[in-house]
């Protein structure tokens, strides 16, 4: 398993377009992955589930993958992160 | 081949909630259709209308039918549509909308799940006078 920490760097947060491209992204993956905040994971497959975490600006999420491809899929879900999901801001 | 997708709504609610998840999946990810039924139509016409967008909306894998409020009329359309290739999830919302456009590569009664437990796990308690959010079923008070 593999984790890291990650700051939610944009604007609008995990709104439901970057929830939904989170989402995509990380479904291209055989690995689990999962988002924790405050000691509570979601499935970051699941598009409620990542919504559900109300994530705006600034906050402090763990990323979490364990599978075969969870050193690909954590680097580049953390790049979408850094990238501010191409927003821009 | 893909479950095809038709919203059975009151007016354009439908069409609304699709142009929504368009926007939020730079593009839907499953044949969809909406019928908007309005108040002054003669429902065995939307009827007849929902069975020709049903059929050809059906590529094989079924069609799932989302409506809004169980017991009224676009739902009432919807229900005489249901059968084994046809499957109805009342009380459409967006969370219902884009879980089931997360998950459209799923066979019919999977995807009918997912409907379901979208549209229930999108109703909650939001913040509290505290600002908090509270993500359990609980109320505030």
């Amino acid at each position: 398993m593999t984790e890291r920490a990650i700051t939610v760097s944009n604007k609008l947060g995990l709104h439901a377009r970057a929830a939904a491209k989170l989402v995509q992204l990380a479904a291209e993956f055989d690995s689990e992955v999962s988002l924790v905040r405050d000691g509570r994971a979601v499935n970051a497959k699941s598009i409620m589930g990542v919504m559900m975490l109300a994530a705006g600006l600034g906050t402090e999420l763990t990323l979490r993958c364990h599978g075969a491809d969870e050193a690909e899929a954590i680097e580049r879900i953390h790049a979408l992160f850094e990238n501010k999901f191409d927003e821009g801001e | 081949m893909r479950v095809g997708l038709l919203l059975v709504t009151h007016d354009t609610l439908g069409e609304l909630l699709l142009e929504s998840a368009r926007v939020t999946f730079g593009g839907l990810p499953l044949s969809a259709e909406s019928l908007a039924v309005a108040r002054d139509q003669e429902p065995e016409a939307a009827l007849e209308r929902a069975r020709s967008m049903a059929d050809a909306l059906d590529e094989g894998a079924g069609v799932l039918i989302l409506t809004d409020i169980y017991g009224a009329t676009p739902a009432n359309i919807a229900c005489r549509l249901s059968g084994p290739k046809a499957r109805v999830v009342a009380g459409l919302n967006l969370p219902m909308l884009l879980k089931v456009c997360s998950y459209a590569g799923l066979d019919l009664p999977a995807l009918e799940r997912k409907a379901y437990e979208g549209g229930r796990e999108g109703v909650l308690y939001g913040c509290g006078p505290d600002g908090v959010c509270n993500l359990n079923d609980t109320p505030h008070d």
